[in-house]
């Protein structure tokens, strides 16, 4: 995940990609990802 | 485990005096405990710490062999060198500069050997113990008033008792059999009042009728206002007071505090005040137990003498159900008073106060160089150490390093003394790493001789199991010592029953009428036959021709062992804590026992079931207070006092008063890289017991902001360089530390891999996560599925709960879900509820959607779409999801028709 002032601005992801339109949303919505940020590259069902 | 044998024996840790039925497997070294159903102690109950037992006789961390500077030596080398160094700086210094410092661990047999030494035979009063920390504001209280040191009560008055105070003592933790006993009465009998006097409202206040919180260190004012009210009110046993008493009138002279006066000190309303006056004034059955909150004071002495002039008053005092009543910190508190453990004392209750008593010990030990004089208390002892007075001591079975008040100093005074040896049955404790010479000794479960409880109860403590390595009992190094000091023909012993005997002979020794009658009597065992002394039963002193099978009460008929005869009333002017808070230290600093923890957790930390309830040291900071110096729960704080300092975990409540905090007493440095409580505390003492005021240090706190926090959960047990805070916990199959410190740094990858390089990496897994950005590093690794090693460090305080991962440790291989969430430190929320998934685009899972369209009455898959996304990208689930609104909608239906 590429991080930049608390946004996500990018995501790679390899194998496991259930969560890429998660990502996708977050990305788009540019929604500060401050409070989910230690656990956000585990998935939307550790937030 | 049927044919296995049971031994009983006794707990080891505080003053109850528990008896315990150990079933014993010699062979694989396994012990299993349960309550002795018969010893009147307990009658079959345990508290978690003496149930816990069993898991903290493991050879692990034992001292196997005697050391000298560290190497490994046979005993006869060690024990030469002792008794040299000894004899030499006696020789050159005089008797003065050397010293023994005991512990309420010690059997009264070791204690006995160690003191006749020393005060005997060395001719040095320089024999004091850890008792004087935590008993010694009793033995003198108790001294003034009775003119012995005499527990008038027993155990069995909790039953009878119409009112039980307990004052400055919490119970339900430091003594749980005792509080269980009460607890029991009170349900057994609803009239039972139970009032709690604590400035802290602990667990003991759960069975309390009346909790009264009052000021720190106010109590004298609180007892000595009682007496005054009893006066007022004609609840006076005028009778008792003439007969058996003497002192009264200056007593009540100096109690003339009006109730508003008293509730103003006590910083109590006058309400409460007096109901606790009229319930004591109308109950005649009252028990008062008092424990350190009165006796680690500076006016400890006072203290308690204002608490005894109210029974005596009363004539509450030797009857059924009533009297004052100390609980004992120390398994062997009470026997080390006997053979005179304090260094005031002389052996037998006698003492260095009157020069027959110093004339009788000597004729009966044949001690021509007996001492002549008070040796040096704990406090000062350390002192002369420090200032090179004393240049041998040899410290048995405790660790004043971390538990004497001003520690920092106790610890400079020991790495600068000539000559240190220590006794201990562990190897590295704060104390030991000091030591010159360490001798290996027996600890429970090996050890064999007596105790005796807060109740005067004397029980066999048993050997369980064979001797770890090379250890020795106590008496065993002490009198090999002594006879290399010369002393041969005094210290001639072959077992702890020889000197039981003859502690037992001096206890009856001219102990009559004629030559001074004395309370601690137990000649009728001074004959008991090895078989007798094995089958001992437990028996309550005095034992003698008088009283055969023991005597529960004393002095309901007066004959007090003063000059007179009679109960001396003490004038008591109530003094505050000799350290006021003042604007540098504005918080009063109380310290004290956890429920799961006994003393520096030499032992108890070994069980790992123990170190669950509180893992850490921690700071009990009221929420006002928490606010005014910006702490928030679970934070890190730094206290500091004029004398030192100590990090500890936060933890806000209001059961502590504004302005006071609270630090548990049982973290050393092999634990807590700065959580020895130790080092905070002031070094004022009470002037006439010398016991310090370890419940009253003036002191300061603030939040302490490390630039990284984290922990380290290991199946191995690691080493690596120390950090500001480092707290090492043993849990079940694995270690934790949790560890914080001040400087960055920016590659934990590589600082971690040299950190624990010895750990074995060959055939890992290894999972890491970073976030450079924050600074959060975090790694696992698995050997062969299963858990080894995590890692979690972070910027912040914000790191996950440590349950989950470390209930992974008890499992032999992770799944897949587990993995997967392994460095997210929580199981995924919801992963095994969600159910089939039904949108694949959105991971949206059939239980997800059900509970959605039930719990928020979706009727249509636009709904459903707008609240979860379920079928709002590629749309090819909708059918699934309109199917699930249909069947939702058919089961609406059918309960309808229900």
């Amino acid at each position: 995940l590429v991080i930049k002032a608390n946004k996500l601005i990018g995501a790679v992801l390899y194998g496991e990609i259930a969560d890429g339109s998660w990502y996708q949303e977050l990305l788009e919505k540019q929604e500060n990802i401050a409070a989910m940020r230690d656990t956000l590259i585990f998935g939307k069902a550790y937030v | 485990m049927n044919n296995l044998p049971i031994i009983k024996t006794t707990c080891p840790y505080c003053g109850v005096g528990c008896g315990i039925s150990a079933s014993v497997d010699e062979k694989n070294r396994l012990v299993s405990i349960s309550g002795d159903v018969v010893h009147p102690a307990n009658f079959g109950r345990l508290c978690s710490k003496g149930s816990a037992l069993g898991d903290t006789i493991e050879l692990k961390g034992r001292l196997l062999q005697p050391k000298v500077n560290g190497q490994e030596v046979e005993w006869s080398e060690a024990l030469d060198k002792v008794a040299a160094i000894f004899s030499k700086t006696i020789a050159k210094y005089g008797p003065a500069a050397v010293a023994i410092y005991g512990s309420g661990q010690l059997l009264t047999e070791d204690y006995y050997v160690a003191n006749k030494l020393m005060k005997g035979f060395i001719g040095s009063g320089n024999m004091d113990t850890n008792s004087r920390l935590y008993m010694s504001s009793s033995v003198a209280g108790h001294k003034r008033a009775f003119g012995s040191d005499t527990v008038p009560g027993c155990y069995e008055d909790f039953e009878h008792a119409e009112l039980i105070i307990l004052i400055g003592s919490n119970t339900a933790w430091c003594h749980p059999v005792s509080f269980q006993r009460i607890q029991a009465a009170k349900l057994a009998n609803p009239a039972l009042k139970i009032v709690v006097i604590d400035p802290r409202r602990t667990a003991s206040c759960e069975i309390a009728d009346l909790h009264l919180a009052v000021a720190s260190g106010t109590d004298a004012y609180l007892f000595n206002g009682l007496l005054n009210f009893l006066s007022q009110q004609q609840a006076l046993n005028q009778a008792y007071i003439d007969e058996h008493t003497e002192g009264f009138a200056t007593a009540l002279a100096s109690s003339r505090y009006s109730l508003e006066q008293v509730a103003e000190k006590c910083a109590i309303s006058v309400d409460d005040l007096r109901s606790f006056y009229q319930c004591f004034a109308a109950h005649e059955k009252v028990m008062s137990l008092y424990s350190q909150g009165i006796n680690q004071s500076s006016s400890g002495t006072d203290k308690v003498n204002a608490i005894i002039n109210c029974h005596l008053a009363t004539g509450r005092i030797g009857k059924a159900g009533m009297g004052p009543f100390s609980l004992t910190g120390q398994p062997n508190a009470m026997g080390g008073r006997e053979v005179g453990g304090l260094s005031h004392q002389l052996a037998a209750h006698m003492d260095f106060s009157k020069a027959d008593d110093i004339d009788k010990v000597a004729r009966f030990w044949g001690a021509k160089a007996i001492a002549q004089k008070p040796g040096l208390p704990a406090v000062d002892l350390f002192d002369a150490i420090a200032d090179g007075k004393v240049k041998a001591i040899w410290i048995m079975g405790t660790n004043p390093v971390v538990s004497l008040p001003n520690a920092d100093k106790v610890k400079l005074a020991l790495q600068g003394c000539e000559f240190v040896v220590v006794s201990d049955c562990m190897a590295n404790t704060d104390t030991t790493a000091l030591a010159h010479v360490l001798l290996p000794a027996q600890g429970w479960s090996e050890k064999d001789g007596t105790v005796t409880n807060s109740e005067r109860r004397i029980s066999r403590q048993r050997a369980l199991l064979s001797p770890a390595g090379q250890a020795k009992p106590d008496w065993w190094i002490i009198t090999q010592v002594a006879k290399r000091m010369g002393f041969e023909s005094a210290f001639n012993y072959q077992s702890s029953r020889d000197i039981f005997r003859e502690h037992a002979a001096l206890s009856g020794f001219e102990n009559n009428e004629q030559l001074g009658l004395r309370d601690f009597d137990i000649s009728a065992l001074a004959t008991l036959t090895e078989q007798d002394y094995e089958h001992l039963q437990p028996i309550q002193w005095p034992v003698n021709q008088a009283f055969p099978q023991g005597r529960a009460r004393f002095f309901e008929q007066g004959q007090f062992y003063t000059a007179s005869g009679k109960a001396q009333f003490i004038a008591v002017e109530p003094r505050l804590p000799f350290n006021a808070p003042n604007e540098q230290y504005p918080l009063k600093l109380n310290t004290g026992r956890i429920r799961d923890q006994w003393h520096t957790m030499t032992r108890t930390g070994i069980a790992p079931q123990l170190n669950q309830h509180k893992p850490e040291p921690f700071v009990e900071v009221h929420p006002v207070d928490a606010m005014t110096y910006d702490l928030v729960p679970n934070s890190l704080a730094k206290l500091e006092s004029r004398w030192g300092s100590m990090l500890a975990r936060v933890q806000i409540t209001d059961s502590q008063q504004q302005g006071n905090v609270f630090v548990p007493m049982h973290w050393t440095q092999q634990l807590a890289s700065q959580g020895r409580m130790g080092a905070l505390v002031n070094p004022a003492v009470d002037p006439i017991s010398k016991q310090p005021e370890c419940k009253h240090t003036p002191v300061a706190i603030k939040a302490y902001h490390p630039a990284w926090q984290g922990f380290i959960l290991s199946r191995q047990e690691l080493t690596f360089a120390d950090v500001e805070y480092r707290v090492t916990i043993k849990g079940a199959q694995f270690y934790r530390y949790e560890l914080a410190g001040d400087s960055l740094v920016d590659d934990w990858r590589s600082t971690m891999s040299k950190q624990l390089s010895d750990i074995n990496t060959e055939n890992a897994h290894w999972q890491e996560y970073q976030d450079s950005g924050k600074g959060s590093y975090r790694a696992a690794k698995l050997l062969n599925n299963q858990l080894e090693l995590v890692i979690f460090i972070a910027t912040d305080n914000n790191l996950p709960e440590r349950s989950w991962l470390t209930s992974l440790f008890a499992q032999q291989v992770l799944t897949l879900n587990e993995r997967k969430a392994l460095l997210s430190g929580r199981p995924a929320q919801g992963v095994a509820d969600i159910g089939a998934i039904v949108c694949a685009c959105f991971n949206v899972g059939e239980k997800t959607l059900l509970a959605a369209i039930k719990e928020q009455g979706l009727k249509t898959h636009q709904q459903v779409g707008a609240c979860l996304k379920a079928g709002t990208n590629c749309g090819s689930c909708v059918p699934e999801i309109k199917a699930l609104l249909a069947d939702n909608q058919s089961i609406k239906n059918t309960a309808r028709l229900n």
